[in-house]
């Protein structure tokens, strides 16, 4: 098995604040990011795929195809967007990273997995300082 | 630069496998605040004795971070994943569960 990893980028804003929370308690918990005036992050996205290398290619997918479906499934989605009031279902789910690179991978797995291939993992900087990596509910 | 990665679920609610304030407050008294400014050699009594390549640096913030663990995280039902230290921008350390 080969892990390939292809980048993309796209800018969004949110804010993080729980329904079920007081202005004050969601302040308490998020900081600054509760405050629903929003702000924005340059997100930097990293898709893994594993697979076995087809012996006649040399690949495990062809990348063209993998940066097309990140662009389709998740840029396009995503990018200039205010997630909270643009992107279901961020509507009722908090747009954490946490939250963000499991819906990633719901809109990728569908794609990506196929014969001999499949999503492994994903990999979602909000800041320099801060990633989230998300191997599926099932990883151990 | 340190790297510190928690595993667990997001929490439901708060959408937080845990929350950046906890996290850092807990990074900063059981690591930071021991390490910023000492002299390695010198000043931390754990490496005393131990020659402080980044490798036993890394061990050394594991060991902290564990101690203090199930006091103050254990709870939240969340691990410790890894240690990671960027020595330069191309040498990094990772101690890993």
């Amino acid at each position: 098995m080969v892990l390939i990893t292809r980048k993309a980028e796209f800018s969004a804003s949110h804010y993080c604040a729980s329904p079920g929370l007081s202005p004050e308690e969601n302040e308490e918990l998020y900081g600054p990011a509760s405050r629903p005036s929003g702000h924005g992050h340059n997100y930097v996205l990293e898709v893994t795929v594993a697979g076995d290398v087809d012996p006649a290619s040399g690949m495990i997918m062809d990348l063209k195809d993998l940066k097309q479906m990140i662009q389709d499934r998740v840029v396009e989605v995503y990018d200039h967007r205010f997630l909270n009031h643009e992107v279901p279902p961020f509507d009722r789910v908090v747009p954490t990273p946490e939250n963000i690179a499991r819906d990633i991978w719901e809109r990728l797995t569908p794609g990506v997995n196929d014969d001999g291939r499949r999503l492994h993992g994903i990999r979602l900087y909000e800041t320099a300082d801060l990633y989230v990596d998300y191997f599926g509910e099932d990883a151990p | 630069m340190l790297e510190v990665a928690v595993k667990g679920r997001a929490d439901a609610g708060s959408g937080m496998v845990v929350s950046r304030k906890t996290l850092d407050s807990f990074v900063e008294r059981h690591v930071i605040s021991k390490l910023d400014h000492a002299n390695l050699n010198c000043d931390v009594a754990e490496l005393q004795g131990v020659v402080p390549t980044t490798e036993n640096l890394a061990l050394l913030v594991e060991n902290w971070l564990k101690l203090a663990w199930d006091d103050e995280l254990g709870a939240r039902g969340v691990k410790l994943a890894r240690v990671r230290i960027e020595e330069t921008a191309r040498n990094s350390f990772e101690v890993r569960d």
